[in-house]
C-alpha cells in the first residue's frame, strides 16, 4: 500500500469518527436536558416567546428530523443562526472569524509543550534515577495539578503588574496595529506582509498566554517521553548502536529519542483535543478572542445555536487533527506502510 | 593450537583476569560474573555455554563496557592487546567499539533501529570512526560487504521491517565487518533464526572465518553450534568459569560434572543414547551455595564439595576444571 | 484487632516505605495533603472565624491585616473598652475593617472616604473615636505628633489571607470552599464510575455488535476535549452541585469504560476463566468470582486520577462562571471574581483559593499516582 493509498484510506475512515462525534454533540447538547429552550432561559420567559424560538430552531419537529435536518446542515457547512447578541446571525461566520486567534494559540502553545515536554522527558530518562529525573518527574506531576487559568493568573500578577514586561490581555494593542488579514493569524501575517511592529506587537501579547497553556501540557508529554524513552533506551538497537562505537549524543537522539516519539506521535491526537479544553480556559483568562472566550460569552447570552456549533466545530476539529496525526505518523514510521 | 602460536607470539589478544560484574538489585547484590579468567588468542573461535542466566551475556557486555544498569564491573581486568580496558575513558572506549571489538546481539529483529535505512547504519558506523570516508565510499563498502554475504545490494535502502530474520543478522556481521573488528563477540547469533536459516548462518561465519582470520567468541546455549564452529569451549555455571578445554577433547570425555550433564541433555539423533535430564535448578545467585556452587545438582558430590569452593586446575594438558573429583591426583577422567 | 495485630500492620505500613520506595512516599504525601484538607474542611465549623458568605473586614484587606486599634483625641474621652463604643459618633474608613467592626459594636458609624479623613474629622472633634487596624494606625498615626492617642488593645482577628471584594474573608471562604469542589469532584467520578464500569463489564465480557458500539461511542467521547463537552453541559443543565457533577461526570465515563473492558478482555483469556466456563459457571458467578476482582485495583487507581482531573474541571467550570451558584464559597469562582482587581494589584484574592485547587488536585494524583506503582506491580520498573 502505498503512502497516498494510505492516507485516502485514512480520510475514509475519519468519515465515520466524524459522524459518532457530532451526533454525540446533537444527542448530549439537544436530547439529554430535555428541552434546550427551556434549559436556557430564564424562568418566567414568556410562552409565547419560547415557542417562537423553538420554532426558529426547528426544536417543534419530530427529533429525528431535527438529526437529520442538522447532519444536512452540517455537511453544507452550516452551523445554524444566533439568537443573540445578534439575532440572525450564521454562527459559522463568527467561528470563522475567531478560529485563526484560537489556531494561532493552540499551536505556538503545542510547540511549547512538545519542546518543554519531551527535553525534560528525554533528559530524565537518560540520567534516570539522577536529581535531574526527581525533578523532572515531580514538574510533571505538579504542573498537570495546577489550574491552567491560575497559572495564567499568577504569570499576569508577575510579568504584567509587577514587572509590566509583557501585555495581560487580548491579541494586539490597537487594532489599527493589526497586520492586513492573510491567514488570520497575526504573527503569520505579519511576517507575510513584512509588518514588523505589529509582528512585535503580537508576539508580545501571546507569550504569555501560550506559556502557560503550553505549559500546562508539558508535564504530560514528560511523563510521556520519559516512559517512552527508558523503553527504548532498553532497546537491542540501541545498546548495538553504542557497541558500534557511535557517539553517545547520537544514540541517544537520532536512534532513542527518534523511536521514542513514534509512540508519542499516535497519542498527540488525544493531548492536542486536551490544548484545545485548555485552550478555552486561558483565553477566557487573557481575554483571547478565540473560539474558547467566544464559547463562554455566548453561554452568557443563553445563545443556544451558538453553543452547540462551537461545540460541533471542536468535534471536527478534533476529527481533522486526529487525520493529521496518523498522516504524520505513516511519513515517519516507516513500518506502517506495509 | 598451532595456528594460534603463529599469530600471536602466544600473547593472547584479550585476557580477563578475576572480573567480577555484580548487579545492584532491590533485593541485594548479585554477581553474575565472578572472577572470571580467560585469554582469548588471535583466530581461534571460543565458545562460551551454559544455562541461561548464567551469566554469560553479562560476560560478553562487559567485554565492551557496556553491562546495562543496575549492573556493574566491580573489579577485575580486562586487557585487550596488553591494555586494560577498564581504564579507558569514555571517549577512547568508544573508539574501541567497532573497528577493535565487535558485536552480533541474540535477536536481529531488534538490533537494527526500526526508523534507519540499512545503508544508513552503514554510513553512520564506518563514519563515526573515520569522518574521511565519504557517504558514496561507505555505502560501496556497504555493497561490497552485502555481495560477499549474499545478500543483493539493492536492500540496501531497505528498512530493516523489510528483511528476513536471516538477513537482518547477515546484516549485523556486515555491519562488524564493515569496521574491521579484530574481536567478534557473538552473543547467541542463532536463537531467533529457524533451523534451515541457522545452518546457513553457520556456514557463513565458517567461511568468513576462514578468510578473515576472525577472532570469535561464540556466547550460546546451543552446544550444537559450538561443537561446530568452536577450537575452544569455556564452560559457564552461575557465574564461574567451571571447565576450559579444547574442544575435541571437552566434548569427548568432559571432566565437569556438570559439562558433562549438560552434553548429556542434548538431544542426538545419530546416537541412538538416552537423553538424561539434569535435574534441579540453577542456584539463586543473590544467595550462592557454599563450596561448589553446583553440589547441590551434582551425582558426585562429597561432603568438601559442600564446604569448600573446588580449586581452578590444569587436569591435562589445555584442559582445566574447578572440581574437587581430581583434587590431588586421585582422577584424571570423569568417568575413567 | 488487637494491640499485636495493630503494631505489625504499622510496622507493615513502615517496612512498604523499604520496597516501594519512591512509590511510597508520593502515596503518603498524597494521602497527608487529602487528610489535612478533608479535616480542616469537616472541622470548618471550629477553623473558620467568619462566616464566608458575609463581609467580615473591609473589601482588599491585605493578609495579616484586620486587626482593629481604637483612636481617640487627647483629653476628650472616656472610652476604654471597644464595648463602651455602644451610640458613640465613631468614624471610620467606608467598607473597611474598622467600619465593620464599629457597626458590630453598634456604634454611630460615620464613613469616611479614607482612614486619614476619619482621623482629621476626629481631630476637629466631631467624632470620638476612630476605628482602624493596626497596620493603618501605624502608618497614619506619626502625623498627628501625639495629638491623638490609641485606646484599647488591637483587638479582633487578623485575616490570615485577607478579604475578598465584598469584604469576606478568603480564609473562611477557603476552608468552606473545599466541602463543594471535593463534593461535586466525589459525586461526578462515582456517576461515571457507577456508569462506566457496568457499561464495559458488558462490553468486554458479551463483545459483539454491543461491544463494538459502545467502544465507538466511548472512543469518541474519550477523543473529544472533555472540558468543552462539560462547559456545554453545563450552560443547559444550569448551576447546582449535582448538575456540574452530571456535567463532569459525562467525560470520564469512558476512562471507566476502556479500563474495565481491557481487563476483562485480558482476564477473560486467562485459563481458570475458561476452565470455570466449561465447569458451569454462569455469567454472573464468573464476574464476580474472578472478573471483579482482577478490576478492582486498576479502578481504585483511576479513581484517585479520576477525581484529580474532576477537581481541575470543576475548578474550570467555577471560573468560567458555571459552578455552584453564588454566595456559596467555590475556588474556581473567587479566582473569577479576584481576576477583575488583578490589573490593581490585589495579588490575595486569586493566590490563595487557586493554590487550594492545585494542592487538592496535587493531593489526589499523588494518591493515585502511588497507588498506581504499588497496586499494578507489572508496570514498576525493576
Amino acid at each position: 500500500m502505498s503512502l497516498r493509498s494510505y492516507i485516502i484510506t485514512r480520510i475514509l475512515m475519519t468519515i465515520p469518527m466524524l459522524l459518532v462525534l457530532v451526533t454525540l454533540v446533537f444527542f448530549i447538547l439537544r436530547v439529554m436536558p430535555g428541552d434546550p429552550v427551556l434549559a436556557m432561559m430564564r424562568p418566567g420567559t414568556p410562552k409565547a416567546y419560547l415557542n417562537e424560538l423553538r420554532h426558529e430552531m426547528g426544536l417543534d419537529k419530530p427529533i429525528m428530523v431535527q438529526y437529520v435536518d442538522y447532519l444536512w446542515d452540517l455537511a453544507r457547512g452550516r452551523l445554524g443562526t444566533s439568537l443573540a447578541p445578534v439575532r440572525g446571525r450564521p454562527v459559522a461566520k463568527d467561528l470563522w472569524a475567531k478560529f485563526p486567534a484560537t489556531l494561532e494559540l493552540s499551536l505556538t502553545s503545542f510547540l511549547i509543550t512538545i519542546i518543554v515536554g519531551v527535553s525534560t522527558g528525554a533528559y530524565a530518562a537518560y540520567k534516570r534515577r539522577s536529581a535531574a529525573d526527581y525533578t523532572f518527574r515531580l514538574y510533571s506531576i505538579i504542573i498537570y495539578a495546577i489550574p491552567v487559568f491560575w497559572l495564567g493568573l499568577m504569570f499576569q500578577l508577575i510579568f504584567g503588574v509587577y514587572l509590566h514586561w509583557l501585555p495581560v490581555a487580548g491579541r494586539i494593542d490597537d487594532l489599527a496595529l493589526a497586520p492586513k488579514t492573510i491567514t488570520g493569524m497575526y504573527l503569520l501575517d505579519s511576517v507575510l506582509t513584512g509588518n514588523w511592529p505589529s509582528f512585535v506587537n503580537a508576539a508580545k501579547h501571546l507569550i504569555l498566554p501560550s506559556v502557560t497553556l503550553g505549559l500546562y501540557l508539558s508535564g504530560i508529554f514528560t511523563r510521556l517521553t520519559r516512559s517512552n524513552m527508558l523503553n527504548s533506551l532498553r532497546q537491542d538497537f540501541v545498546t548495538a548502536a553504542r557497541a558500534r562505537g557511535i557517539s553517545e549524543n547520537r544514540v541517544v537522539v537520532r536512534h532513542a529519542l527518534k523511536n521514542a516519539f513514534i509512540p508519542i506521535l499516535t497519542m498527540m491526537g488525544l493531548q492536542f483535543a486536551l490544548l484545545l479544553a485548555g485552550a478555552v480556559l486561558t483565553e477566557s483568562t487573557f481575554s483571547w478572542p478565540g473560539l474558547g472566550r467566544f464559547l463562554v460569552e455566548r453561554i452568557g447570552y443563553r445563545d443556544f445555536p451558538s453553543i452547540q456549533g462551537t461545540v460541533a466545530f471542536f468535534a471536527i476539529l478534533v476529527a481533522v487533527v486526529s487525520l493529521l496525526v496518523d498522516i504524520l505518523y505513516a511519513y515517519l514510521d516507516p513500518r506502517i506502510r506495509y | 593450537m598451532d595456528e594460534r602460536k603463529q599469530s600471536g607470539n602466544g600473547i593472547p589478544l584479550l585476557q580477563l583476569r578475576d572480573l567480577v560484574v555484580e548487579y545492584y538489585t532491590r533485593s541485594g547484590v548479585v554477581r553474575a560474573v565472578d572472577s572470571v579468567d580467560l585469554d582469548i588468542y588471535k583466530g581461534e573461535v571460543v565458545g562460551l555455554v551454559g544455562e541461561s542466566g548464567c551469566g554469560k551475556s553479562t560476560l560478553g557486555m562487559a567485554l565492551l563496557r557496556l553491562v546495562r544498569s543496575p549492573g556493574k564491573i566491580t573489579s577485575g581486568k580486562i586487557l585487550f592487546k596488553g591494555k586494560d580496558i577498564l581504564t579507558l575513558s569514555e571517549n577512547a572506549m568508544r573508539d574501541l567499539r567497532g573497528p577493535e571489538i565487535s558485536m552480533i546481539f541474540q535477536d536481529p529483529m531488534t538490533s537494527l533501529d526500526p526508523l534507519q535505512r540499512i545503508d544508513d547504519h552503514f554510513v553512520e558506523s564506518i563514519r563515526a570512526h573515520d569522518k574521511h570516508i565519504s557517504k558514496e565510499d561507505a555505502i560501496k563498502r556497504a555493497a561490497e560487504l552485502f555481495d560477499l554475504l549474499g545478500i543483493a545490494p539493492d536492500r540496501l535502502q531497505d528498512y530493516p521491517h523489510q528483511l528476513s530474520g536471516g538477513m537482518r543478522q547477515r546484516v549485523m556481521i556486515g555491519l562488524a565487518l564493515a569496521l574491521d573488528a579484530d574481536l567478534i563477540v557473538a552473543d547467541e547469533p542463532t536463537t531467533s533464526l529457524d533451523v534451515l536459516v541457522e545452518a546457513q548462518f553457520l556456514d557463513l561465519l565458517k567461511d568468513l572465518r576462514r578468510r578473515y582470520n576472525m577472532t570469535l567468541i561464540l556466547i550460546t546455549h546451543n552446544i550444537g553450534i559450538v561443537a561446530e564452529l568452536a577450537d575452544r569451549v569455556a564452560v559457564m555455571y552461575a557465574g564461574e568459569i567451571v571447565e576450559l578445554g579444547d574442544a575435541g577433547p571437552l566434548f569427548a570425555e568432559p571432566l565437569h560434572p556438570y559439562t558433562d550433564a549438560l552434553l548429556g541433555s542434548v538431544p542426538n539423533i545419530k546416537l541412538d543414547e538416552e537423553l538424561k535430564i539434569m535435574g534441579g535448578q540453577p542456584p539463586d545467585l543473590l544467595d550462592p551455595p557454599a563450596g561448589c556452587r553446583f553440589h547441590p545438582r551434582c551425582p558426585y558430590a562429597m561432603d568438601r564439595c559442600r564446604e569448600e569452593e573446588p580449586p581452578w586446575q590444569e587436569i591435562q594438558p589445555g584442559h582445566w576444571a574447578a572440581c574437587w573429583l581430581y583434587a590431588e591426583g586421585k582422577r584424571e577422567t570423569l568417568h575413567g | 484487632m488487637n494491640d499485636w495485630e495493630q503494631v505489625g500492620l504499622i510496622a507493615r505500613f513502615l517496612r512498604g516505605r523499604k520496597w516501594y520506595g519512591s512509590e511510597w512516599y508520593i502515596t503518603v504525601a498524597g494521602a497527608f495533603i487529602l487528610f489535612i484538607v478533608i479535616s480542616s474542611t469537616l472541622l470548618a465549623p471550629l477553623l473558620a472565624p467568619y462566616n464566608p458568605i458575609k463581609p467580615a473586614g473591609g473589601r482588599f484587606e491585605e493578609p495579616g491585616a484586620g486587626k482593629t486599634v481604637i483612636v481617640v483625641a487627647t483629653g476628650t474621652t472616656n472610652i476604654t473598652k471597644p464595648a463602651d463604643l455602644a451610640g458613640q459618633k465613631v468614624a471610620a474608613k467606608a467598607h473597611s475593617t474598622g467600619s465593620v467592626r464599629a457597626e458590630a459594636l453598634k456604634a454611630d458609624v460615620y464613613p469616611a472616604l479614607s482612614v486619614k479623613k476619619a482621623l482629621d474629622s476626629l481631630a476637629a472633634g466631631n467624632v470620638r473615636a476612630v476605628l482602624l487596624t493596626t497596620q493603618e494606625a501605624q502608618k497614619l498615626l506619626p502625623a498627628y505628633q501625639g495629638a491623638l492617642k490609641t485606646v484599647g488593645k488591637p483587638f479582633g482577628i487578623t485575616f490570615y489571607m485577607g478579604t475578598d471584594n465584598l469584604g469576606r474573608d478568603i480564609w473562611s471562604r477557603i476552608i468552606w470552599g473545599a466541602r463543594g469542589i471535593l463534593l461535586v469532584a466525589i459525586l461526578a467520578a462515582l456517576f461515571s464510575a457507577l456508569i462506566g464500569i457496568p457499561l464495559g463489564l458488558i462490553s468486554g465480557y458479551w463483545g459483539g455488535t454491543v461491544d463494538r458500539v459502545l467502544s465507538l461511542i466511548m472512543d469518541s467521547i474519550y477523543a473529544f476535549p472533555g472540558l468543552i463537552l462539560a462547559i456545554a453541559m453545563a450552560a443547559m443543565l444550569g448551576p447546582g452541585i449535582v448538575n456540574i457533577a452530571v456535567a463532569i461526570s459525562v467525560v470520564y465515563i469512558p476512562t471507566y469504560f476502556r479500563i474495565t473492558r481491557g481487563q476483562v478482555l485480558s482476564v477473560k483469556e486467562e485459563l481458570y476463566v475458561e476452565a470455570a466456563h466449561s465447569l458451569g459457571a454462569t455469567a454472573s458467578t464468573i464476574i464476580k468470582a474472578y472478573i471483579f476482582p482482577n478490576v478492582v485495583p486498576s479502578i481504585v487507581v483511576v479513581f484517585s486520577l479520576n477525581i484529580a482531573d474532576a477537581i481541575l474541571t470543576e475548578a474550570g467550570l467555577s471560573f468560567l462562571g458555571l459552578g455552584l451558584p453564588p454566595p456559596t464559597p467555590d475556588w474556581g469562582f473567587d479566582l473569577n471574581k479576584g481576576r477583575a482587581y488583578l490589573p490593581l494589584g490585589y495579588w490575595w484574592p486569586i493566590t490563595f483559593p487557586g493554590a487550594m485547587i492545585a494542592l487538592v488536585a496535587l493531593g489526589f494524583s499523588l494518591l493515585g499516582e502511588g497507588l498506581g506503582e504499588i497496586l499494578n506491580p507489572r508496570l514498576r520498573e525493576s
